[in-house]
């Protein structure tokens, strides 16, 4: 779950302790559309590979971010 | 005119056929007659990035195809709405597409915000409230349907923020380049629009007899 909350706080902008567990698309500060290009894109540079349009559709949560990147 | 209790729509205008424009909170929407198309509307219209997963075909856009391009849209069933600040009504920064099918009562919407310093800043969640407002109150629509090509994670992102329903991928329906892409379908009705209208209303009422600022 860390590596999660480093990558997405690296893409809002924010220290990885200030990233609750629950965040989410539209409750986080910072997770605008340009932010969540650059998470996608820091994804798809971890795995890689390009995100499935599934694993894109999945991308949500905190939550989601790991169970994409862990799958 | 107003839509009444719009959170969206601040101020309309609009006269079947002829003329429609929006007003939001920071943003003008407006359909122009092609003699109205200046030099200034094509300031981002051919940049590659902006186009790369717009899925809008015809190659390099100059004033007089991008005239024809307005001229399409005949303001009753199919909409053309250039995007301008409040501000400076001259430079529109994106422009926004309603295709009505009466007999279904449903409508297909597009967006594209191409001047680049407006990316990030809230604008097509403002400025699509704006239209959906529109269609689903004044057309009466019950359905509003959009699409995102896969790699468009902009895209994604600002359906998901603004909570449509997901409804399908369309394997490998666009062409971007030689390569085959995904295309998926959000879809918003109006039940679930106005119930977030009613939300709104309620939420302002209350703060009203609270004494408070909503």
């Amino acid at each position: 779950m860390q590596d999660a909350r480093d990558m997405l706080a690296e893409a809002v902008g924010a220290e990885p302790a200030s990233i609750p567990k629950t965040a989410a698309i539209g409750d986080l500060a910072g997770w605008d559309s340009l932010a969540h290009m650059r998470l996608i894109a820091a994804m798809e540079a971890r795995l890689a590979r390009p995100l499935t349009t599934e694993e894109m559709l999945e991308v949500t949560s905190l939550e989601t971010i790991h169970k994409v990147l862990s799958a | 005119m107003r839509i009444k209790n719009s959170p969206h729509i601040l101020a309309l205008r609009f006269t079947p056929k002829e003329f429609c424009q929006l007003a939001s909170e920071r943003f003008v929407l407006v359909t122009k007659k092609p003699e109205e198309i200046t030099e200034a509307y094509l300031a981002w219209f051919n940049d590659a990035e902006v186009r790369q997963h717009l899925g809008l075909a015809g190659g390099i856009y100059d004033l007089p195809k991008l005239r024809g391009f307005a001229q399409s849209h005949n303001n009753e069933t199919s909409f053309l709405f250039w995007i301008a600040t409040q501000d400076d009504r001259e430079q529109p920064i994106g422009f926004s597409q309603l295709f009505f099918t009466r007999s279904h009562m449903l409508a297909q919407t597009s967006i594209c915000i191409g001047d680049k310093a407006w990316w990030g800043k809230g604008v097509i969640g403002e400025a699509r409230s704006a239209v959906l407002d529109f269609a689903f109150r004044k057309l009466a629509v019950e359905k509003v349907f959009g699409h995102c090509q896969k790699p468009n994670a902009a895209a994604l992102f600002n359906y998901r923020a603004e909570q449509w329903e997901f409804e399908c991928v369309l394997k490998r329906h666009h062409k971007v380049g030689e390569q085959r892409v995904d295309l998926i379908q959000f879809a918003m009705f109006r039940d679930e629009w106005m119930r977030r209208i009613d939300a709104w209303v309620e939420a302002q009422e209350e703060a009203a007899s609270d004494g408070e600022t909503v």
